[in-house]
């Protein structure tokens, strides 16, 4: 058997058994036709290292293209995203504040202009997914689309087997965007106690809570912490903490 | 999902239009994402494994190695994940808590078997090379591009690359390997 056709049957994958075995021992016993054949898997490797490469920069590009059409899919552990999140909602939040010229006409009120529902950053929900019947899926769907009481129930299931901070958090967003800003308090609570990513999170929207139902105390409390926990709109809690005081 | 795979064949993907790989890349990239997150790697890991699980599978498409699609796409870009996702535990020395079996690390699915999987980095050898097949032309990195990532035969070649009979593509493909065996002689004094 010619020994370059059988080196070309084993590179387009074709070799029968018979003639497997005979490659083999060639490969064992010919030292010409071993280096050719190393030669040949060399070159190979370094095809497939190249179109692998090609490959993966398209695929970055898409995946370039998709973070930029949906937010929604940076995840919760990119801090730098998270800090570009929070200066954007801290300059319009400023901006907003010497606008206004802070009134003073009660807690809620500074409730109303401080709350702004928190995204969703955990659950990518993209289009052709509709497969995905996941519990999940279908209660960042609520969330999303401010079907509150939906999103509640959901969530509710959802904690029961799946009890993270992330789950937590967002029941207890839909809880305050429902209008029970004590329901929410208690689960912000467990979201603070976890010390997780949600942390300075749950602490600016515990703080916010405790505006609504008219505790400045416990408001001020939680301002303090996310001062002190400093990732997240650190000088809006500033801000506010010396207005309420 | 479903009709996305049964909209896209196997001969589409092998024809490897930019729509259609991006189209794949999208359908497919939230379930497994998510089907990752139970792993606990940071997001970035999950999009890079993501990222070569698609390349796997791809490249298992070109070369031949997955002649029909069996299952859904996502099915073997979670079996190839799985696969990767371990790899990379064990490398970032993570342990595995819960029920994930690490015996089972070294096996990948049953369905993965014939597929390539391992990349590894190149060799001294393979790195010169690399740098050799870079210089030379055009048509010869083609011709052997498609011999040695596409596994064609002569007789593919021929047709894929317009030549006009077998032996013509036999001593072009035997030119490019003596230009780079040369050049890369040539450097090593």
């Amino acid at each position: 058997m010619d020994k370059e056709q059988l080196l070309n049957d084993y590179f387009s994958n074709r070799l029968t058994p018979e003639q497997e075995r005979l490659f083999t021992e060639l490969l064992e016993t010919d030292g010409e036709f071993k280096r050719q054949f190393d030669f040949e898997n060399d070159l190979k490797q370094v095809i497939r290292e190249k179109e692998a490469k090609q490959l993966k920069s398209k695929l970055i590009g898409f995946e370039e293209g998709i973070q930029k059409e949906v937010p929604a899919t940076a995840p919760f552990t990119v801090y730098r995203k998270w800090a570009m999140a929070a200066s954007i909602a801290l300059l319009v939040g400023l901006g907003w504040l010497g606008y206004n010229n802070f009134s003073g006409s009660g807690y809620i009120d500074m409730y109303e202009r401080h709350f702004q529902e928190y995204p969703n950053t955990v659950y990518a929900i993209t289009r052709g997914e509709e497969a995905d019947t996941s519990l999940e899926r279908k209660a960042f769907v609520a969330y999303e689309t401010n079907d509150n009481v939906q999103a509640i129930a959901l969530f509710t299931q959802l904690k029961e087997t799946k009890n993270t901070e992330a789950v937590n958090f967002y029941l207890a967003q839909s809880y305050l965007k429902n209008g029970q800003a004590e329901k929410a308090i208690v689960l912000f609570d467990e979201t603070i106690n976890e010390k997780g990513e949600f942390r300075p999170q749950a602490l600016w929207y515990a703080a916010l809570a405790y505006l609504k139902i008219n505790e400045k105390e416990n408001a001020i409390r939680m301002f303090t912490d996310l001062v002190a926990d400093g990732r997240y709109k650190k000088e809006e809690a500033f801000k506010l903490l010396k207005d309420l005081e | 999902m479903q009709e996305t795979d049964k909209n896209i064949t196997l001969e589409e993907l092998q024809a490897g239009s930019e729509e259609t790989l991006r189209k794949v890349y999208e359908d497919n990239r939230s379930k497994f994402l998510n089907f990752a997150r139970r792993y606990k790697l940071t997001e970035e890991e999950n999009i890079d494994i993501y990222q070569d699980a698609y390349i796997v599978f791809y490249e298992n498409i070109m070369n031949g190695k997955l002649e029909n699609l069996t299952s859904s796409i996502s099915t073997y870009l979670f079996s190839i994940g799985k696969y990767l996702i371990f790899d990379r535990m064990r490398k970032n020395k993570k342990t595995v808590s819960g029920s994930y079996d690490l015996t089972r690390v070294g096996e990948p699915d049953e369905q993965l078997s014939t597929l390539d999987l391992e990349r590894s980095d190149l060799t001294r050898e393979q790195k010169l090379l690399q740098k050799h097949f870079k210089d030379l032309g055009a048509k010869c990195q083609e011709l052997l591009t498609f011999f040695y990532y596409r596994g064609y035969t002569i007789q593919e070649i021929m047709k894929a690359g317009n030549y006009n009979s077998e032996n013509v593509v036999k001593s072009a493909k035997s030119r490019c390997m003596k230009t780079l065996k040369e050049r890369i002689q040539e450097n090593t004094y």
